[in-house]
């Protein structure tokens, strides 16, 4: 067996980014979850659980994207330990 | 290509002039500038702050970059965006393409503003009188780079 599945939690890297950014009231932070590879559907979860904030800026039906290591994913997408994790809302650039 | 993201203002008729150099392939240059207005739903802007996300963001443009040239027959393209606080007529993006032809040149110009508005992590913060407010997408925009997908595409 390789050696990750020894592992039993996943560490990422948070990112947020913009209007989430001042919202949360923080750029970034680390976040640990139990297992050896977790969905982004987890990590959004244990974030919206945390109410407030959180809980709001990441309620269903508001346009929130997520990049795991600097490319788009969708929500069914798996994040492993390591991963710098981004949460970002609609893009205005141009 | 060349995709760059930077504070500094940019000189368009350099850049098209660099771009080009001495290819005489190309017949067609097309070139768009976006620019800060003053005007933002019925608010006076006096100021625009522009947030990318480093890292990314140059990726997201060149990938962009990459996929106008799958599918438009271009020579080259560039893009130029400024973050940072910029003031009303100010220059924020330059999108340049050089073609044989003008019909590619258009139509890759504007996939890549279709697509940068959409998939490039840039956010726009402005400033007016009653304060600050990050400015929210436009369903327009989405519509607009929706334009581009095939017909039987499933949206995003």
């Amino acid at each position: 067996m390789p050696d990750s599945q020894t592992a039993t939690s996943v560490t990422v890297h948070l990112v947020y980014l913009a209007r989430l950014r001042e919202a949360f009231g923080r750029a970034d932070e680390a976040l640990t979850l139990p297992g050896n590879e977790v969905s982004v559907t987890a990590v959004l979860a244990t974030l919206r659980a945390r109410g407030g904030a959180f809980g709001a800026e990441l309620a269903s039906g508001r346009a929130v994207r997520v990049a795991v290591n600097h490319a788009l994913v969708g929500v069914d997408s798996t994040v492993r330990d390591g991963d710098e994790v981004a949460l970002l809302p609609p893009v205005t650039g141009g | 290509m060349t995709v760059r993201v930077q504070t500094a203002d940019f000189d368009a008729g350099q850049e098209i002039a660099t771009l080009r150099g001495a290819d005489k392939r190309v017949g067609a240059v097309a070139t768009f500038i976006g620019t800060v207005r003053d005007v933002n739903e019925a608010a006076h802007v006096t100021s625009l702050t522009l947030e990318h996300y480093p890292g990314m963001t140059e990726k997201a443009l060149e990938a962009i970059v990459a996929e106008a040239r799958s599918r438009f027959d271009i020579l080259d393209a560039l893009i130029i965006h400024r973050v940072g606080t910029l003031a009303p007529a100010d220059q924020i993006v330059l999108v340049v393409v050089t073609s044989a032809h003008r019909g590619e040149a258009f139509d890759a110009c504007r996939f890549l503003m279709d697509y940068l508005k959409t998939r490039a992590p840039f956010w726009k913060k402005e400033t007016t009188a009653q304060g600050t407010r990050w400015v929210d997408a436009r369903a327009s925009d989405d519509d607009a780079a929706a334009r581009w997908d095939p017909p039987t595409a499933v949206p995003r």
